[in-house]
């Protein structure tokens, strides 16, 4: 399987701080992969580089087979690789019915066929249509977000700390439509930094620290060494 | 795999942004034109900017004392004191401000008592203030009786007035003394300039003392007896003319207790600007002056005194000599109009009497007097007093200002711009000269339009515009196109020439003439090079490479196989 994601020895960093030394990574088209590791490993930072947001210093980010280093963060967006960001992302002033149409304004579906889409998997949207964003508990703009993405049709979802905030009963929730979505020929790449509800659905696991991607193997394996990895770098 | 560029739909984005803006560009504009202007309905509408006060006060006193505790500038008083004082100005915003107060002390005072006491309870009390926008557009006060002050603003211009024992404009004739020849009229009903804004009625001039009143709050015995003054300023914009008028009466004048007397005194002062000259008009008019009970005729022609007829602004030099002994002496300051471009400026003024109080003291032993008057005061009275009272009351006797008195006082300023016409012009000759007026006529005309009716053309005036507009659509034999020099030479409103209309586009005026088109130029160049910038930055400036191959660019991931 051809990775629709890879990353060859990408360096970023902010101003003259270097935070990503050289990561190696590729995602098969189609999987789930988690990207753990613990605060301040890199994780968000690569995201940004993936999606655009952040320029790679060196190294090479090859999206759909093609090199993409210096291509914008809309085009990547109107490529089919959307970014659910830390924090959700939505507009809290804004009702839960003018965010999913925001959203899908890059697109050509119309406004019935975008509600059709986020109020299928998240029916608890259709209760608050008319209700601010802002006002809506965590685990209902967490799934605003997500359905903001899934609007927009993509081909690669990157999913930034989807638990944060949330209780487990929520979080566990979310990442079931994660797989779902997947189900559905998406490529997810999850960071989280709790590793147990994103093994639960990822197909391949990916730690990092310290700006590096220290193992990548299957969820079972991580599960495994994750306390070592997260601790000490490479499991024996 | 299909890798799709979107640099497609960039170039989409691209062709969508020029195509803007050159629709935007004039030259390519042939859209509908826009309505027509009104018609300038006698209102501020073809002035875009305005700045309009005026002030006057039949008796302005200076006082010039460095042991006054109250800092000055040099060549500045260190109090002042103007009788019956108006202010009134007026701004494009609309912003205006009114003030009226019989017994002035100047700004310091006026606003600033609390900060002096520190406490904001404290406010002077004789005076009327009211600003727009603000919480009222009048205020009217009559502190004594026989007294009014009234201030008034709002969105249409300010008016202030402030009489004492002589009737409201327009309010029909009464002196100082004597009582009104009927009841009192309202002034609404009189027709004079305030006569619409004054809705309260005419006070009954019962006359108190006002000198003493004077002579009270100024500690200087004698010096000024006011027997009736009156005064008014109001700033307005009115047929497209930026208008300043302040107007001031004396009645009776006593200083000295009556050595030196002024009977019947008017100073006036105008200034009108149009947005393109500014206009000012002075006058003086005296009754009587009376020196030492030798009176002095004061007429158009000059000074009739006992010694011949002396022409103004000289002064007989006999009354001079009577006056310096006493360190008065009394000067005829001439009126000055410092009107420049659109600004017109007048400050007219009457007779100016110096009054030297050391040489006044000499003659009149008074300081011993006052030195044990003063020490009769227990401190305990004025240790109490906020500062600077108590050091203020003890200098006192010590006190020798020199005090100028100018009788009879009005300023005016006027200046206004004209109004940048975005929607075209109704008109294609001088659009600025009001119709009918027909004095200056416009400098430039509208720099197009949409023509006026088939027949009118532009509306002319008396000297015309030096550049005429470009012309515009609308009007098939007429519209004015180039009526700035062509306007009127007889003045008032004369219909420019028919000419052919030889403007097939509408002009660019709705984006602001040539500044608007480079603005436009301007966004199209820039959105042109920020796009090649982007999509040839790393052909122009390098960029790395890939090492495996692949291919340099965003493709569709929906449509990626491997």
């Amino acid at each position: 399987m051809a990775p629709i994601l890879e990353l060859q020895g990408v360096h970023a960093a902010y101003g003259r701080i270097e935070v990503l030394h050289g990561v190696d990574l590729a995602v098969p088209r189609g999987a789930v992969v988690a990207l753990l590791g613990p605060n301040g490993a890199g994780k968000t930072t690569l995201m940004k580089v993936c999606s655009g947001r952040l320029r790679a210093t060196s190294g090479h980010v090859h999206l759909g087979g093609s090199h993409v280093n210096d291509a914008a963060p809309d085009a990547l967006a109107r490529a089919g690789l959307c970014t659910i960001p830390e924090g959700r992302g939505i507009f809290p002033n804004l009702t839960v019915a003018e965010n999913l149409r925001l959203s899908g304004l890059a697109g050509q579906a119309s406004a019935t066929e975008i509600y059709e889409t986020a109020f299928e998997r998240f029916p608890r949207l259709a209760e608050r249509y008319d209700q601010l964003a802002g006002s809506m508990s965590g685990g209902e703009q967490q799934m605003l977000a997500m359905a903001r993405a899934l609007v927009t049709n993509p081909a690669v979802l990157l999913v930034d700390e989807l638990s944060m905030g949330l209780a487990p009963l929520i979080v566990r929730q979310l990442y079931d439509v994660l797989g779902q979505i997947a189900e559905r020929g998406v490529t997810v790449v999850a960071v989280e930094q709790f590793a147990d509800m994103a093994l639960r659905v990822a197909d391949f696991a990916a730690v990092m620290t310290h700006g590096r991607i220290v193992a990548f193997d299957e969820p079972e394996v991580i599960r495994r060494d994750l306390a070592a990895l997260y601790l000490g770098g490479a499991a024996a | 795999m299909k890798a799709r560029s979107s640099n497609v739909r960039r170039g989409g984005a691209l062709v969508a942004a020029v195509a803007l803006g050159a629709l935007a560009t004039p030259a390519a504009w042939a859209g509908p034109a826009p309505a027509p202007r009104p018609a300038d309905s006698g209102s501020s509408s073809s002035l875009g900017g305005w700045t309009v006060s005026a002030s006057a006060a039949p008796v302005t006193m200076e006082i010039y004392d460095p042991k006054i505790p109250i800092p000055a500038q040099p060549g500045k008083p260190n109090l002042e004191f103007d009788i019956s004082y108006t202010r009134a100005g007026y701004g494009s915003g609309p912003t205006g401000a009114a003030t009226a107060s019989f017994l002035w002390p100047g700004d310091a005072i006026a606003f600033g008592l609390g900060q002096l006491f520190n406490s904001p309870n404290v406010k002077y009390p004789i005076l009327t203030n009211v600003q727009f926008p603000g919480a009222s557009p009048d205020a009217t006060m009559q502190p004594v009786p026989g007294s009014y002050m009234q201030s008034h603003t709002d969105a249409n211009g300010s008016t202030s007035v402030s009489s004492f024992g002589l009737p409201l404009p327009g309010t029909g004739p009464s002196l100082p003394g004597q009582a009104p020849s009927s009841a009192p009229s309202s002034p609404a009903s009189s027709g004079g300039l305030l006569g619409g804004l004054l809705g309260g009625t005419l006070p009954q001039p019962q006359l108190p003392d006002l000198g003493s009143l004077i002579r009270f709050l100024t500690g200087q015995s004698a010096l000024v007896d006011v027997q009736g003054e009156r005064s008014q300023s109001s700033a307005t914009v009115t047929n497209g003319h930026a208008v300043a008028t302040a107007e001031s009466d004396a009645g009776k004048l006593l200083i000295l207790g009556g050595l030196i007397e002024f009977d019947g005194l008017k100073v006036t002062s105008q200034s009108t600007s149009d947005g393109v000259k500014g206009t000012s008009t002075g006058n003086v008019d005296y009754g009587s002056m009376s020196v030492a009970g030798v009176n002095f005729g004061i007429t158009a022609n000059g000074i009739q005194t006992p010694f011949g007829m002396v022409a103004l602004p000289q002064l007989p030099d006999a009354m001079n000599q009577v006056l310096a002994p006493l360190g008065i002496s009394v000067a005829l300051p001439a009126a000055s109009d410092v009107s420049k471009d659109t600004a017109g400026e007048m400050f007219s003024h009457g007779l100016q009497i110096t009054i030297d109080t050391a040489k006044l003291k000499a003659m009149l032993p008074l300081t011993p007097v006052l030195n044990q008057l003063f020490a009769q005061i227990p401190p305990s009275l004025t240790s109490g007093l906020p500062a600077p009272l108590p050091s203020l009351i003890q200098t006192l006797p010590q006190l020798a200002p020199k005090i100028v008195l100018t009788v009879g006082s009005a300023k005016s300023k006027a200046d206004a711009s004209q109004a940048i016409d975005l929607s075209g012009g109704a008109s294609g000759g001088p659009t600025t000269q009001p119709s009918g007026a027909g004095t200056s006529g416009g400098t430039i005309g509208s720099s197009g339009g949409t023509g006026g009716s088939d027949t009118s053309g532009g509306v002319g005036g008396s000297s015309g515009g030096s550049v005429g507009g470009t012309g515009g659509v609308g009007g098939s034999t007429g519209g004015g196109t180039t009526g700035g020099t062509a306007g009127g030479t007889a003045g008032g409103v004369k219909p420019s020439p028919p000419m052919q209309n030889t403007a097939a586009k509408v002009t660019p005026a709705a984006f602001g003439g040539l500044p608007g088109q480079l603005l436009v130029g301007a966004a199209v160049v820039a959105c042109v090079a920020a796009w090649g910038l982007r999509k040839y930055s790393t052909l122009l400036f390098g960029g790395a490479g890939c090492e495996a191959g692949h291919s340099t660019g965003v493709p569709d991931l929906r449509e990626f196989d491997e």
